[in-house]
This record gives structure tokens, C-alpha cells and sequence, in this order.
């Protein structure tokens, strides 16, 4: 059976207050696709346009993975989805859910193009919805007007160019001090990159004192460090917004 | 610490006056740090506004969305 790559992007699960967030259901839905389809990739946050225009619960960002399916199995994912979005989404919740093969995507910079808009400009569904459509994206809207469709698509959209997004979750290692080369080796990271654009020495430890967090850029995920004395120490909380 | 807009409270400090931050969620009665932890952009050792799970980030600030609940 032929397995493709395929992505699966979800927003406005969630209201203020609510116990559990869009980053949370979409883990656990990359959880049970891992658990009973196999490989996934890890989920990315991606920051859209904070505009008073955009009826968001707090942040704006929109969540994504990647997978490889068969028809069959994407099928049966598609149901499975959209009944877990429909039973963790908040009462007040505007849920929407993207899913697709890359395989079926028509126009890749078009639909980059699309996610781009939506970090800079408030966007219609009416918008989305042509956009899916032409793009041969599943795309979904639950309760209160379905608004979350908007991020949902933007959420595969950016993923997709390879250049947006944080992962999710935050990487803790067991020692303080570890060699560039050591954790390269742990296959966490695609390439570590110095934030003032210098060459990365690998002969420079790095010294981890909270966690490791990684972001895409260039389809890869890169963890960026900065200068710290002798040493290098990785980006975290507030040097990360940007990403 | 906060502007009135209508209804609703925004912090007067935009989003990179982090001493503010904590300064105001020390005064709070209902700060709750946010639930995902991937959405806590600044220390979790004493409370700040940036982590508070009643905050909606705006383009400039946020608004504390539990005052104006109340």
C-alpha cells in the first residue's frame, strides 16, 4: 500500500480560560496517528496577524503535523480528526481542520502565498474555502461559524513553505554542557545556527540550563544558539517569538 | 497598569515591558499561568501577565481578558 506525505493543521479549538489549547488536541492527535498509522513529524505553532478584525482566543497561532498515509488510512484519519476536534474544541470554539496529500497540491506558491496573507492581513473564509479548493485540501469548520478554517489552512500553508513556525514542546537534556557535534548526533535538530548570522564553531560547547526548542527554517528544524562568553546557549522564551 | 478600551483593559506597556508584567500580575487576584506550556514566554518563577492564561495578545499589548469578564 502507498504511503504519501500528508498534513493535518487545526485552529481555534480552544477560549480563554480553557483547560487545554489547539497545541495540546493537535499533539494528541499526532500521538494516536503515530501510535496506529506510524511516523509523524513534530508538531509546529504558527503565528498569524493579530488584528482586532480576527475574533482569535489569545494568540492567533495555528498548529500543524506531517505524516505518511495511504488513501485508506487518510480516510479513516479524516473521521477520526474531525471527531476529536468536535469533542475537545471549547463550546465557544470556532474550530476548523486542514488536511491533505502534498502529492494533490495543485500550486504550492499560490497556497504559500495564502499563509504568507495570513501573518500580514485579516482573511475571509470565503477566501479559504476557494483556496482549499483549488489547492485539493480537506477543509472543515465546526461550530460558531467555523472560523478556524482561516488558520487551519494557513497552518498546512505555512508548514509547507518550510521557513515558518516553532516546534512544539520543549527538549530537556540530563547534562549542562554538551558539544555541538554530541547533540547533532541525538538527530533532534537538523543544524544549529548562531542568531547574529556568524559561522557556528563546533569546537564551542553549548550550555543548556533550561531546554532546547527548535524552529523551521529552510525545511529543516534548526535549533538557534547565541554567543554566551565561551560558550554558546540556545534561544528560549522571549528570543523565539519571532519564529 | 491597564488603559480602559470600552470594555476591555490593555496593558499600558506593550508586549516587551516584562518588569511591568510581573509588577502587574502581583497585584492580580486572578492570575492563572496559561496550560500550554509552549505559549509561557518568559520565566515561570514568579508570575507574570505574559504567561497568564486570561491574556489575548494584541498587535501592540495585550488585554486581560479576565478583567474585563468581571
Amino acid at each position: 500500500m502507498e504511503k504519501f506525505k500528508a498534513y493535518i493543521a487545526i485552529d481555534d479549538t480552544d477560549e480563554i480560560g480553557y483547560f487545554t489549547s489547539t497545541g495540546e488536541i493537535c499533539e494528541e492527535i499526532r500521538e494516536h496517528v503515530e501510535k496506529s498509522y506510524g511516523q509523524t513529524t513534530s508538531v509546529t505553532r504558527h503565528q498569524l496577524l493579530l488584528h482586532e478584525d480576527i475574533p482569535y482566543t489569545s494568540h492567533n497561532s495555528s498548529m500543524c503535523f506531517t505524516l505518511h498515509a495511504s488513501q485508506k488510512e487518510f480516510q479513516e484519519l479524516q473521521i477520526f480528526v474531525e471527531e476529536y476536534v468536535l469533542k475537545k474544541s471549547a463550546p465557544s470554539a470556532s474550530a476548523g481542520i486542514c488536511m491533505g496529500f502534498e502529492k494533490d497540491i495543485v500550486d504550492i506558491s499560490a497556497l504559500v502565498s495564502y499563509g504568507l496573507d495570513a501573518k500580514k492581513r485579516v482573511l475571509s473564509k470565503e477566501r479559504a474555502v476557494a483556496t482549499a479548493k483549488e489547492q485539493n485540501l480537506f477543509l472543515k469548520g465546526f461550530h460558531n461559524g467555523g472560523n478556524g478554517i482561516i488558520g487551519a489552512l494557513a497552518g498546512v500553508a505555512l508548514r509547507l513553505s518550510g521557513n515558518d513556525g516553532r516546534v512544539k514542546g520543549k527538549i530537556t537534556l540530563e547534562k549542562e554542557l554538551v558539544s555541538v557535534s554530541e547533540l547533532l548526533s541525538l538527530g533532534l535538530f537538523d543544524e544549529i545556527r548562531v542568531n547574529d548570522g556568524s559561522a557556528l564553531n563546533e569546537k564551542i560547547s553549548i550550555i543548556v540550563k533550561e531546554y532546547l526548542k527548535g524552529v523551521c527554517i529552510s525545511h529543516k528544524i534548526v535549533l538557534m544558539v547565541e554567543k554566551y562568553g565561551g560558550f554558546y546557549k540556545p534561544l528560549v522564551k522571549e528570543n523565539l517569538l519571532d519564529y | 497598569m491597564f488603559d480602559k478600551n470600552g470594555e476591555e483593559l490593555v496593558f499600558k506597556y506593550g508586549k516587551k515591558e516584562y518588569q511591568k508584567a510581573l509588577e502587574a500580575a502581583a497585584l492580580c487576584d486572578f492570575f492563572e499561568l496559561d496550560k500550554d506550556e509552549d505559549e509561557l514566554i518568559v520565566s515561570t518563577q514568579d508570575a507574570s501577565c505574559y504567561n497568564c492564561l486570561f491574556r489575548r495578545w494584541s498587535a501592540q499589548s495585550f488585554t486581560c481578558m479576565k478583567k474585563a469578564l468581571i
